[in-house]
């Protein structure tokens, strides 16, 4: 695993700049990078505290390994910070971005699925009737919370939270990628069909599929009709 | 119809809305944040990328005022050598061209001593005058008028008529070297021919020497055996026959002399030809 960078700078003293860095919340994305090729580095705080939560999101529901993802997303900033320089803005900030990140990903998984084919060739069938025992032994663990006198409420919240990031874990990637960029990055159906590379009815047909199977994933999950 | 409006069409049906707003209020989904220490390493990535384009800039705008500066410095040696080297390039050039193409840029009048063996060479339309004569002539015209000029000593007065000698020789010999061999031969009378062949060859042919006996003849016809005594070439062109008939006699001793020879001889070179012994044949 790629350990991630150690700062120069003191570490509250970076934290502290990017909580500060919030007197540039008129300007758009692009004026904030191109600030930043010309050397204002609070305008990359500024950009980076806008995109950190959803791009750390769609590594962390797109690669269960939350170090392999730490290590992707600090790639993509990296290749942001190297690229500010040169930066011209022919699209949105944010789909050259998820572009960026949608690219990074799939060569991961490429890579993935190689490493897998020749480390663990019959790892896929077992890994299948894994998933079907987790399913049960979920829905089992649901019901014996639900028995449980808890809050009924909270306790209902967070299990179909969990449930529903399950539920994302389990589609296929591309109705993955739809979903989280369409949820987290806020992007529109055309922007996402930018960012797959895709055409709009393709990506708008993929998002059906996504909410379509995330409603019948929680109502097996939860036994809750949606 | 555009992407905009398309995306306009685009709404979220009821159970894809309850989805969205059960992802969005996922409280503990929405706190999953990068830790410090990752934004603190990228805070220092991009504080440090900064911090080296600004030493690249530096660098580079160095790089490009020293390359300015060796630019300068080397048009500087160019511009002062520029001058000179063309120079040098050209008295070079001309030297090379004066050297190869001497015959078209010097005249036949100015050749020096040196030129003398370049110029003699067959084929060359130079006049054939020899090294002595046009140094001296060069210094005889060179000379003269200062010598005309100043009072005229008796040691001045010698060397003048010396000088006029000289000159006058000098002018002979290049009237004699002037005549080219075609105009001499174009001056040739058919009748001296033979004395030309006579100082040749050292012996002729018996057709030569009968037709020779056949121009005495004519020649004789003409003249008169009275007035030989005067006439200096058919005395030559008789003895010049005498002398041959005698040696192709020695030379062939079955050779007998005819009487077409013997007519246009005098009488003591036929005594002479025809000894006891020696017998004539007659003219068939």
């Amino acid at each position: 695993m790629k350990q991630p960078l150690k700062p120069n700078i003191n570490d509250t003293e970076s934290v502290c700049s990017i909580a500060d860095s919030a007197d540039y919340p008129q300007q758009s994305d692009a004026d904030l990078m191109q600030g930043y090729g010309a050397g204002d580095l609070r305008a990359f705080e500024t950009l980076y505290s806008r995109h950190k939560g959803a791009l750390y999101r769609y590594f962390m529901r797109n690669i269960h390994e939350s170090s392999l993802a730490e290590d992707l997303y600090q790639e993509i900033w990296s290749k942001v910070i190297v690229q500010a320089k040169h930066y011209k803005p022919s699209a949105k900030f944010t789909t050259w971005l998820y572009t960026l990140a949608h690219n990074l990903l799939v060569d991961h998984v490429r890579h993935l699925s190689v490493v897998n084919k020749v480390v663990v060739g019959s790892y896929d069938g077992e890994n299948k009737g894994e998933q079907v025992g987790d399913q049960e032994a979920e829905q089992e663990t649901f019901k014996h919370s639900q028995m449980v006198n808890e809050p009924e409420t909270e306790v209902t919240s967070i299990r179909v939270a969990e449930s529903l990031k399950q539920c994302i874990g389990q589609l296929p990637q591309v109705q993955k990628d739809c979903f989280l960029l369409k949820e987290e990055a806020g992007l529109s159906v055309n922007d996402i069909a930018t960012v797959l590379n895709s055409s709009f009815e393709a990506s708008k047909s993929r998002l059906r599929y996504a909410y379509e199977n995330l409603r019948q994933c929680l109502q097996l999950k939860t036994g809750r009709a949606i | 119809m555009s992407h905009d409006n398309k995306d306009e069409l685009f709404e979220l049906l009821a159970h894809e809305k309850e989805i969205s707003e059960l992802y969005q209020k996922d409280q503990q989904g929405q706190l999953e944040l990068p830790s410090a220490q990752l934004d603190s390493a990228i805070m220092a990535m991009a504080k440090q990328k900064m911090a080296d384009n600004a030493h690249m800039l530096s660098g580079s705008q160095g790089l490009k005022q020293q390359t300015l500066a060796n630019r300068n410095t080397q048009l500087t040696s160019y511009n002062a050598w520029k001058w000179p080297f063309s120079l040098v390039a050209s008295v070079g050039f001309l030297g090379v061209l004066m050297i190869t193409q001497r015959d078209y840029f010097i005249h036949p009048n100015d050749i020096v001593a040196t030129d003398v063996g370049h110029l003699t060479q067959p084929g060359r339309d130079a006049p054939a005058v020899s090294v002595e004569t046009m140094a001296d002539d060069i210094a005889t015209k060179q000379y003269l008028p200062s010598v005309q000029s100043e009072k005229m000593t008796h040691s001045a007065q010698e060397s003048k008529l010396q000088l006029s000698k000289r000159f006058k020789s000098m002018e002979t010999k290049r009237m004699s070297a002037s005549q080219t061999p075609q105009v001499s031969e174009v001056q040739i009378l058919p009748s001296a021919k033979f004395e030309e062949q006579d100082l040749k060859t050292s012996s002729m042919s018996l057709f030569e020497l009968s037709k020779l006996a056949k121009l005495l003849t004519l020649e004789l016809a003409i003249q008169g055996r009275s007035n030989l005594e005067g006439n200096t070439s058919i005395v030559k062109k008789q003895q010049t026959l005498f002398e041959h008939l005698a040696q192709h006699q020695k030379s062939y001793p079955e050779f007998k002399i005819t009487k077409k020879f013997l007519t246009v001889l005098t009488d003591k070179q036929v005594q002479q030809l025809t000894l006891p012994g020696t017998e004539v044949v007659p003219d068939n």
